[in-house]
Order: C-alpha cells, then structure tokens, then sequence
C-alpha cells in the first residue's frame, strides 16, 4: 500500500484533506465506490515509485528542516514586521515539516530527521538576516520546482505544489521587506 | 517553456478543447472538487467511470487553466479601467495583469502545440460573472465601491485560481507542463499576498495565512 497511509498522512496535516478530496470523488461521481475505486488505483502504483517518491520527499525534507533552522537562528536578530512575519513563516515551515513527515511515514519510509547543526553563515543585522531567509526560501523553491514533476500521484504532487506556492509567498513578503521587487516574474523561478 | 511538446499530442486522450457550451459545466466543477468526473464528460473518450482512473488529458487540464487565467485577466482589466484603484496599487495591479497575460500566452502556446482548441475568454460581463460563481467567487466587481473592496476582490479570484492549478497539476501528465504549471500557481500565490498586503498593510498572518496555498479545504 502505497499512497493511502502517506496521502492520509499527508494531507491530514496538510489541511488539504483526504476527507476533501473523499468528498470530491463521491461529488463527482455521486457515490463511496468511486473513493474506493480510486483507492484501488494508488495501490498499483509501483515499489520503485514509492522508493522513488520516499528519496525525493526526503529531499525536501532536508531542506525543510533547514528552513526551521534558519528562521530559528534568524528570528532573534529580526524586529517589528519582520519578526512577526518569521515567526509566522516559521510556524508554516514547520507544518510543512510535519506533512513531509507524515508522507515519508505513510509510504513506508523513514523520515529523515534534522541535523544536528546548520552552517548559516554569520549573518549580522536584520538585513543580513532577511537575506539569509530569501536565500533559503530560493533554494527550497529550486528543490520543490525540481521535485515536483516527479512524484507520481497526481494528488502527491498539487498537495507538494501548495507548498512551494506558500515558500514563493515567502519569497514575496522577504523581498518586500528587504526593498525589492516582491514578485518580478509570472513565472516563479529560483533566478528572482 | 517547452518546445517539444508536440510530440506528446498524439499521446493526449483527448482529441479537442471542450466547446463553449461546456466552459461553465468545468470550471463549476472544479472549484466544487467534482472536476476530474466533469473533464470527462466533456471529452468523448472518456466516459464518467474512467475519469477516475485515468488522467483527463492534458489538453482539456491546459484548457481549463486557460479559462481560469483569461476571467483573471478580465477582472484585473475591469477593476483598472474603473479607475477605483490609484497608484501605487494601480501600478502593483498593472504589473499583475501583464504576468497573467503571461500565463495565457505560455498556456495558450502550449494547448496550441497538443492539437487543442483555444478556448474564448468572456466577451461581457454576464459571462464574466457566471465564470465568477463557478470559480466560488460570489462578488461581482459591479459595485465595487472602493479600492479596498476591488483589491479584495482580486485576491479572491486569485487564491481561486490557485485552487484550479492544484487541480490541473494533479491531472497533468507532462512533466514540463506540470513543472510550469507550479510555476504559476506559485505566482498566483505571490499575488494572493501582495494584494493582501496592499488591503492590510503590515498584516502577514492574513497576507500569508495558510501553510498550503490552493487546495481543496
């Protein structure tokens, strides 16, 4: 059993719910058959697919882990807006975190857990630190963009994909805040 | 963008665009979740009980994206020719409306390249809001009365539209459509928070305020 656990897994802690997306195939197709039919579909997805998808969700993981480690560093140093905005954006990291974790968890896989120690540099000053944070949220976009195409439920990757539009969001007010541009491209890239 | 997606048309289930008649009956269903069952019953390959066990075909998921871009386009035109909305929210708007012309060229190119048919955007604004309520926007930007209420407005539509690109990246096959896909939906996010911002300047909790942005609550 492949995507069941880690969908419910996943998108309990996700808020993007299995109930909702239950409710979406019993709406569309007026009845429970359809979510078991659907059901039934995710266990044929192959053991090298979920091999696959536990390595790339991993990936992510580890990045995710940093991103709690940097804005954990950084807050401290922040003032005003720009605190209020890393400790909201910290707490969405970590809800990331916890919805990785429960896909890795759900797939059968061993979630990576975060190192105990991360070099950031040395920044000194919010603005060092805003760079620091927009650095880090560039890296994870770089990651889920890369990421993303190649996990294999469709469900899987829109609910991976709500994540990298809330880092891109990230992006925005960071740069906002450090007096650029807060969304220059229509097309998101790690190059912003 | 890709140029080699031509190659993936024959590939595609789905023959042709859905028609006009049609338009309404997608985008109603999938803001209401029920969109991969409604895909499919637009597309003659597929009937209603294969729509769950198969993709419903890249062209008629770009089409759909397509329809969604094009009534956001309409809205950020709408609401800049009222002149309700001064600088500089009306530059932050204007910078908007050319990515979203943006998105519809880069989609419009690719549906083009798989064989598909270009779907018409709303030609007045009855179609306009009937477009609205089957993306679960209920206001319609006639009585907007002032800037907040317009700014309001288009950040509903916008975190709407993220809500079709969670859906069009679940069903898409292409790995390079789906990688641009997520590329805009992350913009739509982007501006969901920047026009947030310009409502309630300093307030990041409600700019940004969910972890997962587009799915289906």
């Amino acid at each position: 059993m492949v995507s069941r656990g880690s969908r419910r897994a996943f998108l309990r802690t996700a808020g993007v719910g299995l109930a909702g997306s239950s409710s979406l195939l019993i709406t569309a197709c007026g009845g429970g058959s359809a979510v078991t039919k659907k059901l039934a579909d995710e266990e044929s997805i192959t053991l090298a697919t979920r091999a696959s998808d536990i390595e790339i969700l991993n990936d992510v993981l580890d990045l995710e882990h940093a991103a709690v480690a940097a804005y954990t560093a950084g807050i401290p140093l922040l003032s005003g807006h720009a605190q209020d905005a890393g400790a909201q954006f910290l707490g969405q990291e970590l809800s990331h975190v916890k919805a990785l974790t429960g896909a890795v968890t759900g797939a059968g896989g061993k979630p990576n857990r975060p190192r105990a120690r991360y070099d950031l540099g040395n920044p000194r000053g919010q603005a060092e630190v805003l760079a620091m944070l927009d650095a880090t949220e560039e890296a994870l976009v770089d990651i889920y963009l890369d990421a993303i195409p190649k996990l294999s439920p469709g469900w899987l990757r829109a609910a991976v994909a709500s994540i990298l539009a809330n880092e891109a969001q990230h992006i925005s007010v960071l740069r906002a805040a450090r007096g650029l541009a807060p969304a220059p491209s229509a097309f998101l890239t790690v190059n912003e | 963008m890709t140029d080699d997606l031509a190659a993936t048309a024959t590939a595609s289930p789905v023959a042709a665009g859905p028609d006009g008649a049609t338009r309404r009956e997608l985008v109603r269903s999938t803001v209401a979740a029920g969109a991969a069952a409604a895909v499919a019953s637009v597309v003659p390959s597929l009937g209603p009980s294969t729509a769950l066990a198969a993709p419903v075909g890249d062209i008629a998921v770009l089409a759909l994206a397509l329809r969604a871009e094009q009534v956001i386009v309409y809205a950020y035109e709408r609401v800049l020719a009222s002149g309700i909305v001064a600088s500089p929210a009306a530059r932050v708007l204007t910078l908007f409306l050319a990515q979203e012309h943006e998105h519809v060229d880069a989609l419009t190119v690719n549906l083009v390249r798989l064989g598909g048919a270009v779907p018409s955007p709303p030609s007045d604004l009855a179609e306009f809001e009937v477009e609205l309520r089957e993306l679960g926007v209920k206001r319609s930007p006639v009585g907007l009365r002032n800037e907040r209420e317009s700014v309001s407005f288009l950040v509903r539509l916008e975190m709407a539209v993220a809500t079709v690109y969670h859906f069009v990246i679940d069903q898409l096959a292409d790995d390079k459509l789906i990688q641009t896909a997520a590329q805009i939906m992350a913009n739509e996010g982007q501006h969901a928070a920047v026009l947030h911002e310009l409502v309630s300047p300093g307030n990041v909790r409600r700019a940004v305020p969910s972890a997962f942005v587009g799915g289906v609550k």
